[in-house]
C-alpha cells in the first residue's frame, strides 16, 4: 500500500474514532428514565436559566434532559424544521405562537390539551386565556404556554427629566405620547455627536399591530382564518399613519442609515434613546444599565387600549418520547419551573400566581413598574395563527420598512402587502384541518 | 516594480483594515457604550473581551472540537480531491467532459437541498451528535470545485510525462504519487486552504447534527455571542480574532511555500 493510501485509512480510522467518541444518540435516561431532548435558543443568561431549570428537573425525576442550545431563533427553527423534515425532532422545544401553525397544519405536533386536561401537576385556569388561545390550532391546544409579554414602552427617566416631563401615566394618550417623542428629540449633547432622538421601534407588522387596534382597525379580517390584510380601512389606515408619521412625519425616531450605523437598543443603552418600544426580551440586558434610570410604561391609547402579544410556549413533537417530554414540560410551566426563568427577568409568567409574586415584581429589580406587563394582559390582542404566517411576516415587514422610510406611499404599501399576502393566505386556508 | 509594490500595498491596506478592526475593537473595554463612529485609537486597551468571551462560552473546547474536524477532514479532502483530479485526466476525452460537466452541475446544487437527505441519512445510521457528518464531506472531497482544480492543473501535465512513468513500470497511485501530485503543489495547498476555511468556519452542519454542548466547534459559539447586548461587541469581536487566528496562521505558514511554488512553476510569470 502506498503512503498516501495508508494516510487515507488512518484518516477514515480516525473518523471512525471520533464518531465512537461521539455522544451518539440518547437511547435512555439515568436510572431507568427516559431521555428527553429539549431544545431552546437565546443568549447566555437565558440559557443560563435553562440549565437551572434542567437541573431542576433532573433533581426531581429519573428522566435525563438533554437541553440542545441553539445560538439565536433563526438558527433554532431551522434545527427544528430539520429535524422535523427527517423524522427525529426534539421531543420539547420552545417556539413562539407566530411560528409554531406550520408544524401543526402538517400534524407533527402531540396537542397538549388533552394532557393538560388529564394533569395532576397543570390546571388551565391558573394560565392567562389570551396566551393559551394563542396556540390553538384546529380547535385544540397544541402547545403549554411559557410567557405572555406583550409591547411596552421602555423610557429613560433622566431624559424625561432633563426635557421637564413626567413619568407617562397609566392609560397615557397617544397624543402625550408623541408630545413626549417631541421634548425627547433634539440636538446632540455637548461633546456628543449623536443626536437624540424621542422613540425607535422597528418597522415591522408586530409593532404596527397595537397601533392599528388602538385606532379601532383591524389586520386582518378574521384572526382564526384570516383571508386578506384589513389596514386599508378608514380605522386602519390611521393607526398605520400614525405609525409612520413618527419616522417619515416629524423624524422622532432615527432614519434607517443611522439604525443600521447604530441599533436601537445601542442607542437607548447610550442613553440617545428618550423610548423604545419593545417586549419583555430587553430587560435582562438594560439590567446592566448603570449610567440613568429607567422604567417601562404601558403601550400609548390612540381610541381604545390595545397592545400585541408576545408569547412563547413548549410544544411536544408527536412521536416516542412525548411523554416523558410533558413530564418535563410540565415542570417547566409549572410553578417552579416559571419561578426559575422569572427571576432571569426575560419572562411574563404565563401562569397567573407566578406573575403575581415577587419572582417577576420584585422592585429591587428594575424595571420598577413591571406591573405594566399585567395590566396589559387585559388588552393585548394577537396576530393571526396562520401555517404560511412567518413568510407573510417576511413580505408585510418588508413593505412596512419601505414605507417607514418613506420609499413607499400609503397606498402603495397596502397595494403591495395585499399583492403579496393573498397567495400566501390562500396557502394557508389550504393547510387548515 | 515600484509600481507593482505601490498597487500591492494599497490593494493590502484595504483588505487588512477589517483586521485591524477586529483587533482594535477586541481590545475595548466590554460594556462601555461603542464608539460614535471611527475610532482608531483605543482609549484603554483592555484584555477582558477575551477573558469575558471564554467565560460565557465554553470557546477553548470549541476551538480544540473544529481543530480535531479540521485536522480530519482536510488532509481527507486533498487526498480524495487530488485522486479523483487525476483519475479524471486519465479518462477518454468523452469521459472527461462528462465528469467536468457532472461536477459543474452538482456545483449549482445549492447546499440546502442536501440538508434534509443528508440529516436523514446520518440519522438512520446513529451518527447524529458525532464528528463523522461533519467529516464525511471530506471523502467526497467536500467541494466538486476542488476537484476540478486539482483536474485542471493534473490537465496542464505534459501527457508524455504520464505516458513515460507508465513505460517504466508504475502503476498509476505511483504515477500520482511520485510524478504528478509535486508537480501541482501549488493547487495542493490552495485546495487544503479553502478546505481549512469551510471545515473552519462550518456552521450549518455543527448545527444540526451537533446536540451535545460538549461537541459544539468555534463557529457555533461566535453565533451565541453575536446575541450579546450591543455594548458586548468587544467580547464578540475578541472571540472572532481568537477564531481567526488559526485560519490567519495557517495560511501564513504555507503562504510562503505556495508562492515559491507558484513562482518557480512560472505561473507568475518570472
Amino acid at each position: 500500500m502506498s503512503r498516501a493510501a495508508a494516510l487515507a485509512a488512518v484518516a477514515l480510522a480516525c473518523a471512525g474514532l471520533v464518531a465512537a467518541c461521539g455522544s451518539g444518540s440518547d437511547a435512555g435516561g439515568a436510572a431507568g428514565g427516559a431521555a428527553v431532548r429539549f431544545q431552546v435558543f437565546g443568549d447566555a443568561a437565558e440559557l443560563a436559566a435553562y440549565r437551572e431549570l434542567v437541573g431542576a428537573y433532573e433533581r426531581t425525576s429519573a428522566d435525563d434532559v438533554r437541553l440542545i442550545e441553539v445560538p439565536d431563533r433563526d438558527a433554532h427553527l431551522q434545527k427544528i424544521a430539520t429535524g422535523f423534515a427527517a423524522g427525529s425532532p426534539p421531543q420539547a422545544f420552545l417556539v413562539n405562537y407566530r411560528n409554531f401553525a406550520g408544524y401543526a397544519a402538517r400534524g407533527a405536533l402531540d396537542p397538549v390539551g388533552p394532557r393538560l386536561q388529564a394533569s395532576a401537576v397543570l390546571e388551565r385556569g391558573a394560565f392567562y386565556r389570551r396566551p393559551l388561545e394563542a396556540f390553538e390550532f384546529g380547535g385544540e391546544l397544541q402547545c403549554i404556554p411559557q410567557n405572555v409579554s406583550s409591547l411596552v414602552v421602555y423610557f429613560n427617566r433622566d431624559l424625561f427629566r432633563k426635557a421637564g416631563l413626567k413619568d407617562p401615566r397609566p392609560g397615557w394618550s397617544f397624543g402625550e405620547f408623541v408630545e413626549a417623542a417631541r421634548a425627547l428629540t433634539g440636538p446632540p449633547a455637548q461633546g456628543d455627536a449623536v443626536r437624540t432622538y424621542g422613540v425607535g421601534m422597528e418597522p415591522s407588522i408586530v409593532r404596527l399591530a397595537p397601533f392599528v387596534w388602538s385606532a379601532g382597525g383591524d389586520i386582518v379580517d378574521d384572526a382564526g382564518d384570516p383571508g386578506r390584510f384589513t389596514i386599508g380601512t378608514r380605522r386602519g389606515r390611521e393607526g398605520l399613519f400614525a405609525f409612520l408619521d413618527l419616522q417619515g412625519g416629524e423624524r422622532l425616531a432615527p432614519f434607517e442609515q443611522e439604525v443600521e450605523a447604530k441599533g436601537l437598543d445601542a442607542r437607548f443603552l447610550d442613553g440617545e434613546l428618550g423610548m423604545l418600544l419593545s417586549s419583555r426580551r430587553e430587560v435582562p440586558t438594560f439590567r446592566t444599565i448603570e449610567d440613568f434610570d429607567w422604567d417601562v410604561a404601558s403601550f400609548p391609547t390612540l381610541r381604545e387600549p390595545a397592545s400585541v402579544l408576545h408569547s412563547d410556549a413548549y410544544c411536544l413533537a408527536k412521536g416516542e418520547g412525548a411523554d416523558a417530554a410533558w413530564r418535563f414540560v410540565e415542570f417547566a410551566a409549572g410553578p417552579r419551573g416559571q419561578r426559575i426563568l422569572a427571576r432571569s427577568g426575560r419572562i411574563v409568567p404565563s401562569l397567573k400566581r407566578v406573575a403575581r409574586s415577587k419572582d417577576f415584581l420584585d422592585p429591587a429589580l428594575p424595571p420598577r413598574s413591571s406591573q405594566v406587563f399585567l395590566d396589559a394582559i387585559p388588552t393585548i390582542r394577537r396576530l393571526p395563527v396562520a401555517s404560511t404566517w412567518p413568510e407573510l411576516e417576511d413580505a408585510v415587514d418588508l413593505a412596512l420598512k419601505r414605507a417607514y422610510y418613506t420609499e413607499l406611499t400609503v397606498d402603495e404599501t397596502l397595494a403591495r402587502i395585499d399583492r403579496e399576502t393573498a397567495p400566501l393566505l390562500e396557502r394557508a386556508r389550504d393547510a387548515r384541518p | 516594480m515600484l509600481r507593482r509594490q505601490v498597487i500591492a500595498s494599497a490593494l493590502g491596506a484595504v483588505f487588512i483594515f477589517p483586521l485591524v478592526f477586529l483587533v482594535l475593537g477586541a481590545l475595548r473595554t466590554p460594556g462601555a457604550p461603542p464608539p460614535t463612529g471611527l475610532q482608531v485609537l483605543v482609549p484603554q486597551l483592555t484584555g477582558d473581551g477575551f477573558q469575558r468571551a471564554f467565560a460565557l462560552v465554553d470557546l477553548g473546547r470549541q476551538l480544540v472540537n473544529s481543530a480535531l474536524v479540521a485536522l480530519l477532514a482536510v488532509p481527507l479532502t486533498v487526498l480524495v480531491a487530488s485522486w479523483a483530479g487525476f483519475a479524471a485526466t486519465r479518462l477518454s476525452a468523452r469521459g472527461r467532459r462528462l465528469v467536468v460537466g457532472g461536477s459543474l452541475v452538482a456545483l449549482l446544487v445549492p447546499l440546502s437541498a442536501l440538508w434534509v437527505p443528508r440529516f436523514v441519512l446520518f440519522s438512520k445510521l446513529d451518527l447524529v451528535d458525532t464528528y463523522v457528518p461533519l467529516v464525511a464531506p471530506a471523502l467526497m472531497a467536500t467541494s466538486p470545485l476542488y476537484v476540478l482544480l486539482f483536474f485542471w492543473s493534473f490537465n496542464r501535465l505534459p501527457r508524455d510525462l504520464i505516458d513515460a512513468a507508465r513505460l517504466e513500470g508504475l502503476g498509476p497511485l505511483a504515477i500520482w504519487r511520485r510524478v504528478a501530485a509535486p508537480l501541482v503543489r501549488p493547487t495542493t495547498f490552495a485546495v487544503g486552504a479553502l478546505a481549512f476555511v469551510f471545515h473552519w468556519s462550518n456552521f450549518v452542519d455543527p448545527l444540526l447534527y451537533l446536540n451535545d454542548p460538549s461537541l459544539y466547534t468555534a463557529p457555533l459559539g461566535l453565533r451565541q455571542l453575536r446575541d450579546l447586548g450591543p455594548t458586548d461587541f468587544p467580547t464578540l469581536l475578541a472571540a472572532s480574532l481568537v477564531v481567526t487566528l488559526p485560519a490567519a496562521v495557517a495560511f501564513g505558514a504555507i503562504q510562503h511555500r505556495f508562492l515559491s511554488d507558484v513562482r518557480a512553476a512560472g505561473w507568475l510569470g518570472r
